[in-house]
C-alpha cells in the first residue's frame, strides 16, 4: 500500500469519525464546555451526540461532569489530557500523511 | 497548540498541491478534513468577538472621553468639574472589560451554550512583559522630561482652554489623521471575521478613516480643540455600528426553547 495512503488508515479510529472528530476539535479548542454548547454546534441531535460522548468517554477522551449553575441543571465536559494528547497524535498522523 | 491560522493557511497550499501533483482522492479528502478541523476549532473564538460587544465597547470608551473633555469646559466654574472629569475617564476605563464580559455571560452562553477558554501561559507573559516595559517607560520619560513638562504643562492647559484660533499647524492635522488611521485599522481589526458578512462596515471603515481630517478642518483650532468632537464622532460610529451587529447577532442566534416537562 502506498506510504501515505498507510499512514491515514493508522489514524486514531474513535477520533476519526467526523462526529467524534467534530466534537474533540471542539473540546480541544476550549478549557471546557456544557452540552448546548456543544448540541449548537455540531447540530447533531441529543441522542447522537450523547452517544459518541459516551464512546469518547469509554476510551478516556472525555470527562463528563453533572452539576449546577444556579437551580440550572448543567453537563460539563472537558477533554482528558488522554484525550488532548490523542487528538494531537491525530493531527500529526493527518499531517504525516503529506 | 500551533497557530491554527497558519496551519490552515498551509493545509490549503497543500491541497493545491496535491491537486497540481494528480493526487488520489483520499488524500484530498483527508487534507480538507483536516482543515475543516481549523475551522470548527476556531469558531468559539470566533463568537467571543462577531456580537459587536467590543464595538459598543469601545465606542462607549472613546464616547466617555469626549464627554469628559466636554463636561471640563461646560462645568468650568463648578466645584463638580473634577469628579464628573473622573468619573467620566473611569466609565471609558471600564466600558471594554464590562461589555465583553455582560456580552459573554449574557448573550452569547444562554443561546450558544456556557464555554471557557485554556489559559494560554504564552498570552499571559506577552501581556504582563508588555505591561511592564510601558510601566518602566512612563516612568523613566516623566523622569528624564520633568523640567520639560513643568514648562510645557501650563501652556498645554492655556490651549484647552482658548477658543478655536481658526488656524490649524501641520503637525495638529497629522495627528489628528493618525488617529483616524489607527481607529480605522482597529475597526479592521475587531471586525476581521464579520466583515465578509457586514458589508456595511466598509462604509463605518471609511467614514472612521476620512471624517477626523474633515472635522479638524471644520472646527479649526490646535490638536486639544479639536479632538472632542473627533472622539465624539468616532465613538458614535463603533457604537452604532456595535448595537446594529448585536442586534442581527440577537436575530440570527434564539435561545434554545424550554423543554417540556
Amino acid at each position: 500500500m502506498n506510504e501515505q495512503l498507510r499512514a491515514i488508515s493508522e489514524l486514531n479510529r474513535v477520533i476519526h469519525e467526523p462526529g467524534r472528530l467534530m466534537i474533540v476539535a471542539l473540546l480541544a479548542a476550549v478549557k471546557e464546555c456544557d452540552f448546548l454548547f456543544l448540541l449548537n454546534e455540531t447540530e447533531m441531535n441529543k441522542g447522537n451526540l450523547s452517544s459518541h460522548l459516551t464512546r469518547l468517554e469509554e476510551a478516556g477522551y472525555v470527562e463528563i461532569e453533572k452539576t449546577y449553575r444556579g437551580k440550572v441543571p448543567m453537563t460539563l465536559l472537558r477533554l482528558t489530557r488522554k484525550g488532548r494528547t490523542a487528538f494531537d497524535e491525530y493531527r500529526k498522523g493527518l499531517l504525516a500523511a503529506f | 497548540m500551533k497557530n491554527p491560522i497558519a496551519e490552515f493557511i498551509r493545509f490549503i497550499k497543500t491541497i493545491e498541491r496535491a491537486k497540481r501533483e494528480g493526487r488520489t482522492d483520499e488524500l484530498l479528502r483527508a487534507a480538507k478534513e483536516k482543515a475543516e478541523i481549523q475551522k470548527i476549532m476556531m469558531r468559539p473564538r470566533q463568537y467571543t468577538v462577531t456580537n459587536g460587544a467590543g464595538e459598543i465597547g469601545w465606542g462607549t470608551a472613546w464616547l466617555c472621553f469626549a464627554l469628559s473633555s466636554y463636561a471640563s469646559v461646560v462645568l468650568q466654574a463648578s466645584p463638580w468639574r473634577g469628579r464628573v472629569g473622573m468619573f467620566f475617564l473611569l466609565c471609558a476605563c471600564l466600558a471594554m472589560p464590562v461589555c465583553l464580559w455582560a456580552s459573554k455571560r449574557f448573550i452569547v452562553q444562554p443561546r450558544l451554550g456556557y464555554f471557557t477558554f485554556r489559559p494560554e501561559k504564552s498570552r499571559w507573559i506577552g501581556m504582563i512583559v508588555g505591561m511592564v516595559v510601558a510601566a518602566g517607560m512612563g516612568i523613566a520619560l516623566v523622569h528624564w522630561l520633568r523640567p520639560e513638562m513643568i514648562h510645557v504643562a501650563p501652556s498645554f492647559a492655556h490651549h484647552a482652554a482658548a477658543p478655536a484660533s481658526g488656524t490649524t499647524s501641520r503637525s495638529d492635522q497629522l495627528l489628528i489623521a493618525g488617529v483616524g488611521l489607527m481607529n480605522a485599522l482597529l475597526y479592521l481589526m475587531f471586525n476581521a471575521v464579520s466583515i465578509k458578512e457586514h458589508r456595511w462596515k466598509w462604509i463605518c471603515f471609511v467614514l472612521i478613516l476620512v471624517m477626523p481630517p474633515i472635522i479638524g478642518h471644520l472646527h479649526r483650532g490646535n490638536y486639544l480643540q479639536m479632538s472632542p468632537p473627533v472622539m465624539l464622532f468616532q465613538g458614535s460610529v463603533y457604537f452604532l455600528s456595535g448595537v446594529i451587529t448585536l442586534v442581527w447577532f440577537l436575530r440570527h442566534h434564539q435561545p434554545p426553547a424550554p423543554e417540556a416537562e
